[in-house]
């Protein structure tokens, strides 16, 4: 059973840099529309992973981790039309903009229980949809801002593709950390974790900042590269959707369930999406229920001929809940 | 000879939830390197009592007492959180055990030690000897899940004594043993105790206390009505009609 | 201005009572499951639909169809309960939030793909009911009192009769009741079939007083959970309280504000609600 544990460590690590660098090349030998969709797998990846950070690593399911992408998405628009950004400055900024947001509200809601966060989060997410339909003056209202085209589809998946080798290669090392411990403990049993000097409501408030730095660095992204957002777009909750199941699917709680689950659904998705645009929703739904119901670990912890990829035993974020 | 310097100082700690008075003007002074036990029968207050000493309570509940002050190592903790108590060197056991559950045991130590010294290698040192002192060295990776619960509170105690804890508040932590294990747990406290640490233990079981402890508190229906050495503890009227019905002993 | 401002306050109390009866259903599941039924709303829409198409197909009587619709969605809950439900019970409370999420999100295509996305109504009642400068609409006022009855009808099943008293056994101490002899996971399939029915009738209701489409079940949820919060968990009275409250509040702000922001209200009522007084206002379990 004990593998040497460095050549297990390396190898692990030299995966993870050859699964990134492939992506360095891909605009190199794919069509536009093939960049476009690995692009946005990576952005689906960026959603899922950030979803995990708090779900998985903490166990506080959100079902409004999309206002963090959309916000990402109309910060940079509105810094880059209404002040006059450079586009980088202004995506940079978005992601600030997004910490600012996850830590006013996680103050205050973070302190709800599991059930409550996840339902308040909803709530905010929709609040904040409306409010952006108000505020028409800033944001176009309904009718959403359109940006000239400033960046070119390979720097915005080189940027993308950036953003996720970043997010991924965080979520390794803090699991390596004490922090990461703690979030661990954090979610497995809150109260106890308190009673060991673990100052819980801190570590929540970090992570939750954390994703959502990444989750609104993939909006700004987004609206980059399609130029055109509006509030039912930045807000719909299918991103939500998708983010859980990708995660859910892949390995709530591991470090590579969210991309594994990605790659499986979006691959799911492409097949499906175009020819069945409405059936595949609902296979969406079934798929949720079933992976919840049948296989509640996710694929990743399922697989012991993957155990050796990156899925350390010694248990270093795993769980089931 | 007792090192009479107080640790632990309850005055007069009262506790409200609702229509209940859970601890009612309860006053203790624990000191340094004590073996206090506390006992009483249902609903006497004795985890209150504690939850309020540590800081730590359940989710939804309030933390500060109705009235009354507690003083822990010189230093005013009646209204502070439980991460900041547990700080400041006490650590506990829960009365429903509170292991890390999907995580291996080695973990469940370190994050304990980690939390006390934030770094690496001197963590991993204080895991290893809270391990060895329990006696888990051999159940280290495995997954607590799997354990008994003998075995699961063990790992708590390892958990708790990573943080090099000055007070060590267990509750019921003889709670569904067997007797056997009982008898293990009561070594393993005594040698706790022999370590230097001071060690405050509610229990049900009061049988086990007497052999365990050289002092002995009671409570009963919020209140203390006894504190002193076991033998007298025991014959005091109050504390029998305490238990009528119940049976001490 | 002030029968302008009684008119408003009817209007919300109206809707209200309405969001009460959608609420009542997701109080009941939650309480005696400690499931939050993600697809509540969406069982509201079925009952919708049911409705509309018994009315359209065979003329029959929405209040007619309130009962099939009833007796429909209590089957199809309790099937729901007995054969998917049940297996996720002891995953704890984000397994249940996850899989009645996913449930939702089947319902909700399912009837887009079934029913088509567009809005449809039944005009059964319409025209509007006066007495002097206030009114109020006709359907929506018949809709309020239905749904009143139909509330009161639960609590005085839930209270006064002994399959309610076994539910409330389950739902305030599960153990317990098991040890009484009670199957309790015969009590979760008939609770979850009760508050998909309250749901459907609510539905029902609905479909006879304002267009609906699949995805009106959406836009109920929030406001049933802000029922739920604002109410307190369990508590059903709290949640007939709380659903007038919702509706008033709502009136209120889209009449002297303006309509986004009563969107708004149910998820501030949420937010605040939990911040301030998570147990809600007439207390209950947080």
């Amino acid at each position: 059973m004990p593998i040497d544990v460095t050549k297990f460590e390396v190898l692990k690590f030299t995966s993870r840099l050859l699964f990134i660098g492939i992506g360095s090349i891909i605009p190199l030998c794919f069509s536009p529309y093939s960049v476009s969709f690995i692009m946005s797998l990576y952005m689906y990846a960026i959603l899922a992973i950030t979803w995990n950070m708090l779900a998985g690593f903490t166990g506080y399911v959100s079902f409004g981790h999309v206002v963090f992408w959309g916000l990402g998405a109309y910060a940079t628009a509105i810094l880059i039309i209404k002040v006059g950004l450079p586009w980088n400055i202004a995506w940079l900024l978005s992601g600030v903009v997004g910490c600012g947001f996850a830590f006013t509200v996680g103050i205050p809601t973070l302190r709800l229980s599991g059930v409550y966060f996840a339902i308040s989060m909803l709530a905010l997410s929709e609040a904040v949809k409306v409010a952006v339909a108000y505020l028409r003056g800033v944001t176009g209202g309904g009718g959403g801002i359109y940006l000239p085209p400033l960046i070119s589809l390979n720097t915005a998946y080189y940027l993308m593709w950036a953003v996720f080798a970043t997010v991924y290669l965080t979520t390794c090392f803090l699991s390596r950390t004490s922090f990461g411990k703690f979030l661990l403990a954090v979610r497995e049993d809150e109260i106890a974790a308190q009673s060991l000097g673990i100052n819980t409501a801190v570590i929540r408030i970090q992570i939750f900042v954390l994703s959502s730095f990444f989750a609104s660095l993939a909006g700004g992204l987004y609206v980059l590269n399609v130029c055109f957002i509006d509030p039912k777009t930045a807000f719909d909750i299918s991103l939500t959707i998708k983010a859980i199941l990708m995660t859910v699917l892949g390995g709530l709680g591991t470090l590579e369930g969210p991309i594994i689950g990605t790659l499986l659904l979006g691959g799911f998705s492409e097949l499906m999406w175009a020819r069945f645009p409405f059936i595949h929703k609902v296979l969406l739904g079934a798929a949720i229920m079933a992976i919840v119901a049948l296989l509640p670990r996710g694929v990743v912890p399922s697989l012991k001929g993957l155990r050796w990829w990156g899925i350390s035993s010694r248990s270093t974020l795993k769980g089931d809940k | 000879m007792t090192n009479r310097n107080p640790l632990l100082i309850v005055k007069d700690l009262t506790k409200r939830f609702g229509g209940v008075i859970a601890n009612n003007r309860i006053s203790l002074t624990v000191y340094e390197r004590e073996l206090v036990g506390i006992i009483g029968p249902n609903g006497a207050g004795k985890t209150t009592l504690f939850n309020m000493i540590s800081g730590v309570v359940p989710k939804g509940s309030s933390r500060a007492p109705t009235n009354g002050q507690i003083i822990f190592r010189g230093v005013d903790i009646t209204k502070k959180p439980g991460y900041k108590i547990a700080k400041l060197g006490l650590a506990r056991t829960f009365q429903v055990v509170r292991v890390f559950e999907n995580l291996v045991v080695w973990d469940n130590v370190l994050i304990g030690a980690l939390a006390r010294l934030g770094k690496g290698r001197a963590a991993e040192q204080m895991a290893e000897e809270a391990m060895a002192v329990v006696g888990l060295e051999k159940a280290k990776h495995k997954v607590v899940r799997e354990l008994t619960l003998a075995e699961k509170k063990r790992v708590e105690l390892a958990r708790a004594l990573a943080v090099r804890p000055t007070l060590l508040l267990l509750d019921e932590i003889l709670a569904g043993m067997i007797p056997s294990e009982v008898k293990d747990m009561l070594t393993l406290i005594e040698a706790l105790h022999q370590r230097g640490i001071t060690i405050v233990i509610v229990e049900h079981n009061v049988e086990a206390l007497l052999s365990l402890v050289k002092r002995l508190v009671v409570l009963d229906r919020g209140e203390k009505i006894a504190d002193g050495p076991p033998s007298k503890v025991v014959q005091s009227q109050r504390v029998i009609s305490a238990y009528l019905g119940e049976g001490i002993c | 201005m002030v029968t302008q401002f009684l008119n408003v306050l009817i209007s919300g109390i109206v809707i209200g009572a309405l969001y009460a009866l959608a609420a009542e259903g997701l109080n009941l599941i939650w309480g005696v499951m400690r499931i939050v039924n993600m697809a509540h709303g969406e069982f509201l829409m079925l009952g919708s639909y049911v409705a509309y198409y018994l009315f359209i197909a065979k003329h029959i009587n929405p209040f007619v169809s309130l009962i099939i619709a009833g007796i429909v969605l209590l089957a199809s809950g309790w099937i729901t309960s007995r054969f998917l439900i049940r297996r996720i019970l002891d995953g704890g409370e984000m397994i249940g939030l996850l899989f009645t999420f996913g449930l939702s999100i089947f319902l909700i295509n399912m009837g887009i793909l079934v029913f088509g996305g567009q809005f449809k109504t039944i005009a059964y009642l319409s025209g509007t009911l006066s007495w002097g400068p206030v009114f109020v609409s006709k359907p929506k006022l018949v809709a309020a009192i239905v749904s009143l009855l139909l509330s009161i009808a639960m609590y005085c099943f839930l209270r006064r009769t002994k399959p309610g008293a076994v539910i409330r056994a389950v739902a305030s101490d599960r153990e317990m009741a098991e040890q009484c002899g009670v199957d309790a996971n015969r009590v979760f399939d008939i609770a979850f079939g009760l508050g998909a029915a309250l749901a459907a009738m609510a539905g029902v209701l609905v479909s006879i007083s304002f267009p609906f489409s699949p995805l009106i079940g959406q836009a109920f949820i929030l406001k049933c959970f802000a029922v739920v919060v604002l109410g307190g968990l369990g508590n059903f009275l709290g949640a007939l309280l709380a659903g007038i409250l919702v509706g008033v509040g709502e009136s209120l702000a889209a009449f002297y504000i303006n309509v986004h922001m009563s969107h708004a209200v149910a998820f501030i009522i949420i937010i605040v609600t939990l911040l301030v007084r998570p147990s809600g206002l007439l207390g209950g379990r947080s």
